[in-house]
């Protein structure tokens, strides 16, 4: 499912913005929630994630003076900076942490989707943990994927590849999870040696 | 070119999956590719994975003070900006005079040096007629 444009066309808020920082307020207020939620399930936990979320926010106001449009989503620029935090942060761990499934994100397991709501909660556990082990771009591909549901063109944007790359990458991670989860002799070694970050 | 199918496969299920949520389309489209009998496990992977990744909202009091802190830097931006813009030419002008003072500087020290190297050299050049010229005249 595409991203709906929203109301008032965001390049109608950037030149605001532009011209008058205060302007900055309704962008953020658009793209906040998503922001955040990005970042939670990279970093995996909501301390971080806040502070990494404002970080964002402040980078992305101070450097929307030279803020191009390119044809790009403006939501594209936003998820490179937060990439780009995260991926510092990440840095700077001195050990990965696990993911904290706080009992909201357990409460939106359900529902949804019957015929895998019957999973049990260690579970859930266990396959985001697969996927926080998976490099940057693939934990990216996927959040953006089911999370913002973006189509593979626009993950294209703001991964900055084509979207024949995205379908691919996405088929490859696909395979390499199913064979984590059932413990493929072959893939095993090779995705807990890869660099994940 | 089998992995190429899969692919285009496992993305239009990602699709389905995204749009209609609560309907499982993975049994319409293994029917449809019975000769790829990895689907099954793929789609199963797609499932989990869209049944574990749901958004996660921000505390709204995160959200409020966040964008208070936004606001309030937005202004100290806003009130900074001609105040820096000043700045920037006050300092432009300040270092095009002090640098178009030293060029002058350097300018009027060079022609200066030349010269006195000139006279010098002419000094030397007239020095054998000026010693001649001291001789006392023998009558």
């Amino acid at each position: 499912m595409a991203v709906k444009p929203p109301a008032t066309h965001d390049s109608a808020l950037i030149e605001r913005a532009k011209a008058d920082p205060v302007a900055f307020g309704e962008l953020y207020e658009r793209y906040a929630g998503k922001i955040y939620s990005y970042i939670y399930y990279r970093t995996g936990n909501e301390h971080d994630a806040e502070d990494l979320t404002a970080r964002v926010f402040f980078r992305a106001m101070k450097r929307l003076p030279s803020y191009t449009d390119r044809g790009l989503p403006f939501s594209a620029w936003l998820y490179r900076i937060a990439h780009n935090l995260v991926a510092n942060w990440h840095r700077d761990q001195s050990r990965r942490k696990i993911v904290p499934l706080d009992e909201y994100i357990i409460h939106g397991l359900q529902s949804e989707a019957p015929e895998y709501a019957a999973e049990s909660r260690e579970d859930q556990e266990f396959l985001l943990r697969l996927v926080r082990r998976l490099p940057a771009e693939r934990q990216q591909l996927l959040i953006l994927k089911f999370i913002e549901q973006m189509s593979n063109a626009e993950i294209g944007m703001v991964m900055n590849r084509s979207e024949g790359a995205i379908k691919s990458l996405y088929h490859r991670t696909l395979v390499d999870l199913r064979d984590d989860i059932e413990g493929h002799p072959k893939t095993n070694g090779r995705s807990s040696a890869q660099g994940r970050y | 070119m089998k992995d190429f199918a899969v692919a285009d496969i496992v993305n239009i299920h990602a699709e389905a999956l995204n749009a209609n949520a609560g309907r499982d389309p993975s049994a319409e489209l293994m029917a449809a590719h019975p000769q790829h009998e990895e689907l099954a496990g793929l789609f199963r992977v797609a499932g989990r994975l869209k049944t574990a990744l749901k958004p996660v909202t921000p505390r709204p009091e995160f959200v409020a003070h966040l964008k208070q802190q936004l606001a309030r830097e937005a202004r100290t931006l806003k009130e900074q900006d001609p105040r820096r813009q000043q700045l920037v030419w006050l300092t432009i002008g300040i270092g095009s005079l002090v640098y178009s003072v030293g060029l002058l500087t350097m300018g009027i020290r060079a022609t200066w040096w030349m010269l006195g190297l000139v006279a010098l050299l002419l000094g030397w050049r007239k020095r054998p007629a000026l010693a001649k010229a001291r001789q006392p005249v023998r009558r």
